[in-house]
């Protein structure tokens, strides 16, 4: 499948993790015990699947592997078509239970922040970098298709040179580079010195480039867009004409939080462009999205164009996560006003 | 678990070392912003960019962004032009080793007199 042919449905079923790390957006913990219940998230899967098309499955969390309907959600998913992808810390991997897991998946992401020492101390745990490194190697003994995401600070961009080691190493087809986002707990847990700024983004995308250009065997993705870049691709942020035509020409990507509501874009965005709830009851003969589509794509559309103007016009932020910017300008304007 | 192959133990030391050049604090912020500025430029337009390596006596004032392009994407390479500190752009061929390619070695600074090679 080409990526242009992609639509991802990322799920967020539970907030409930084995850990409690300082930089988690989603503000993840043990202590958050609620869960999805699968069947409501698969019948909304369908309805994705057969009306608009969504293909690719992402699940988050949370740990999906401490979610407890995972396996009926992944083979529901599976069933409809949909390409299944989890994103994990990795420390669950080597247990009977994730083993049947692994049948209804395509491809891992495990999350990766460094070294031991930087990956065990964002993680608040002792054991988190051990774990996961056996958790890759129950990956590769399977001959699961893995990716590693790393959160770049500005104690981790020097060691992008072992990150790619690491990944090359291990087996890893993907090495994925994303910049920390002041969201969730890292907004109060991470101490401010740890966010690029924008010299280090700079830095990392000049070596990112470099490195992309000339590893084999790789993919080095870095979740970092030039504003003059942008400037010759809107489409490649849905920036465009004032009434969106069709779903995919606004969006590509679409949310379902731990609390079953249906969001554009990405996790975090505003309840004001709320499309729906999984949990609405509403039969699935109407179409919920199309009737967002209509009703509020154009305020949808306002908000990207706002966002494309003023970032590929920013003095001095030449470097940017576009869902990052994006969902930080859902909050800050009111969508009444847009259209 | 795979063994690192040479090839990708020299990458790793290619990379260290860029990381080293790059992180110097004497590099000056300007440098870096043009640089990848030319670096987004020059992406979707088939170059490859190999290495980068500041240069200037005491205080780094100038980058050159080493990179290849396939003759067949040559023309292309002009869009590098409008970048506000190019300096100079040298293109000449590589030779045995990759006979369709074309080595691009883009230098900037603050302050010097433009010159296309
Ligand atoms: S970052 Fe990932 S592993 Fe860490 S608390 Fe959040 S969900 Fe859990």
């Amino acid at each position: 499948m080409e990526s242009a042919d992609f639509s991802i449905v990322h799920v967020h079923p539970t907030l409930s993790c084995n850990l409690r790390c300082r930089h988690c957006y989603s503000s993840s913990s043990p202590g958050e015990k609620a869960g999805l219940r699968s069947g409501e998230v698969v019948a909304y899967l369908q309805y994705l699947r057969e009306v608009h098309g969504f293909n690719v499955l992402s699940v988050s969390g949370g740990e999906p592997f401490l979610y407890t309907e995972l396996n009926e959600l992944l083979e529901g998913a599976r069933k409809l078509g949909y390409h299944n992808q989890v994103v994990s810390n990795g420390m669950l991997l080597k247990s009977r239970r994730s083993e049947k897991t692994l049948n209804y998946i395509d491809s891992v992401a495990v999350s990766v922040d460094g070294d031991r020492e930087l990956h065990n101390a964002l993680r608040d745990s002792t054991t988190a970098y051990d774990r996961m490194l056996e958790g890759l190697s129950v990956l590769r003994e399977t001959g699961m298709p893995f990716g590693l995401i790393h959160t770049l600070t500005k104690k981790s961009w020097r060691l992008i040179p072992r990150l790619v080691e690491l990944a090359t190493a291990q087996g890893a087809g993907l090495l994925q580079l994303h910049p920390l986002e002041a969201a969730g707990r890292a907004t109060t847990e991470v101490n401010d010195t740890l966010f690029l700024d924008q010299a280090d983004l700079h830095r990392v995308f000049i070596l990112a480039t470099i490195i992309r250009d000339t590893v084999t065997d790789l993919k080095v993705q870095l979740d970092l867009v030039h504003q003059d870049y942008l400037v010759d691709h809107p489409e490649m942020v849905h920036a465009g004409e004032p009434v969106p035509a069709a779903v995919r020409d606004v969006f590509r990507e679409i949310i379902i939080t731990e609390t079953g509501d249906v969001l554009p874009i990405s996790y975090g965005f505003s309840p004001d462009y709320l499309i729906d709830t999984i949990h609405s009851g509403r039969s699935r003969t109407t179409d919920p999205v199309g009737e967002f589509l209509r009703e509020r794509g154009p305020a949808l559309r306002a908000l990207i164009n706002r966002t494309y103007d003023r970032m590929v016009t920013a003095k001095d932020e030449a470097l940017f996560n576009w869902s990052e910017r994006i969902v930080r300008e859902s909050h800050g304007f009111a969508p009444a006003a847009l259209v | 678990m795979k063994t690192p192959s040479t090839n990708e133990k020299e990458n790793t030391e290619l990379y260290e070392s860029i990381v080293e050049r790059l992180g110097s604090t004497d590099l000056d912020s300007g440098l870096l912003k043009e640089s990848s500025k030319l670096i987004a430029q020059a992406y979707g337009n088939g170059i490859k960019w190999d290495d980068v390596f500041p240069y200037g006596i005491k205080r780094p004032d100038g980058i050159t962004a080493r990179g290849r392009v396939s003759i067949d994407e040559f023309t292309k390479v002009k869009d590098l032009l409008s970048n506000r500190l190019l300096r100079r752009l040298d293109i000449f061929p590589i030779g045995i080793r990759w006979p369709d390619y074309l080595d691009v070695h883009a230098h900037f600074s603050k302050g010097r007199a433009p010159r296309i090679g």
